[in-house]
């Protein structure tokens, strides 16, 4: 199963036609999270919005998870240790407020675990080669910032 | 121990407070989200839920204002820890006239600029934190590590 999600702020046209592209030409089951209650499909199973145990399970059973470049997406697919491909929105393309998906990919592009597709090819690729997922590292830079959470509120 | 009140909103903003985790446990902390079935998920036992808003819904962030008021009247944190968007700049705002201190993480999202949340968060937050140094340099605020 693929699982698709957009986050809950905004709808994500040009990823939901990319998938309506994908279940023409194959039969693997997907699953949407749209973010918008007036998309359907025939072809695929659309749900505007999920409660949060649904949306894990979701994760959980999917064989490879298609995001938008939010950070909630990235970290729920490093929690639950699933092969994550990612569409940046484009504020140019008037997808989001500003470019910051953008950033956040360019950000995440040498992250082997994580496979960015800005069009219908290089999603079909990566679908068909999802990265190898590394689950939740705990970076340096996350103890560091701990550390200072802790030290402002014991201050 | 101290009482401090977490607030982030559904999404990503939660996702990255879940993983600061780690410096709160020792303390009384009360969680603020914006979605049912958010603590739960996370096993957080303690927690209040308060109305999603933006910038662009007016009636949505009066509300979510009257619940966080509501909250810290009831609470009386010491500290405000929060990695946004708006509820928690109105934890912020209301909480420092009580006497709260607040710290602002802004999401590791913005990596080029403050969020509009965040650079308002700088006028009444204690402590003011992004997670990108170049934006640290460029918008007067601090660099302090970072989640990913």
């Amino acid at each position: 199963m693929i699982f698709a999600t957009v986050g809950t702020q905004l709808p994500f046209p040009r990823l939901a036609g990319y998938l309506q592209a994908i279940s023409r030409s194959s039969d693997e089951e997907i699953v949407f999270q749209s973010a918008d209650p007036h998309w359907s499909s025939e072809a695929i199973k659309v749900c505007a919005f999920m409660p949060p145990e649904a949306f894990d399970a979701a994760f959980r059973q999917a064989r490879v998870i298609i995001g938008h470049a939010g950070i909630g997406t990235v970290l729920t697919a490093r929690r639950l240790r699933r092969p994550l491909i990612i569409v940046p929105r484009s504020f140019a393309l008037g997808e989001h407020r500003n470019d910051h998906q953008m950033a956040t990919a360019t950000q995440l592009a040498s992250a082997s675990d994580i496979a960015i597709a800005t069009d219908a090819g290089s999603l079909r690729a990566a679908l068909a080669h999802p990265p190898e997922p590394m689950g939740d590292q705990s970076p340096p830079e996350r103890q560091r910032l701990i550390a200072s959470v802790a030290g402002f509120i014991a201050a | 121990m101290r009482r401090v009140l977490a607030v982030a909103s559904a999404g990503g903003h939660w996702e990255q407070l879940m993983l600061l985790r780690p410096a709160l446990v020792a303390h009384d902390c009360l969680f603020v989200t914006t979605l049912a079935g958010l603590p739960e998920r996370a096993q957080v036992q303690k927690f209040e839920i308060v109305r999603d808003c933006n910038a662009d819904q007016k009636a949505a962030a009066l509300v979510c204002a009257a619940q966080m008021a509501a909250i810290l009247l009831r609470f009386r944190p010491h500290k405000i820890v929060t990695t946004g968007a708006l509820p928690g700049l109105l934890a912020l705002v209301l909480g420092k006239p009580a006497g709260a201190q607040g710290l602002w993480i802004d999401s590791v999202a913005n990596v080029e600029e403050l969020s509009a949340a965040g650079r308002l968060a700088r006028r009444v937050a204690a402590q003011h934190m992004t997670q990108w140094p170049h934006v640290a340099e460029a918008e007067g605020s601090r660099f302090e590590g970072r989640v990913l």
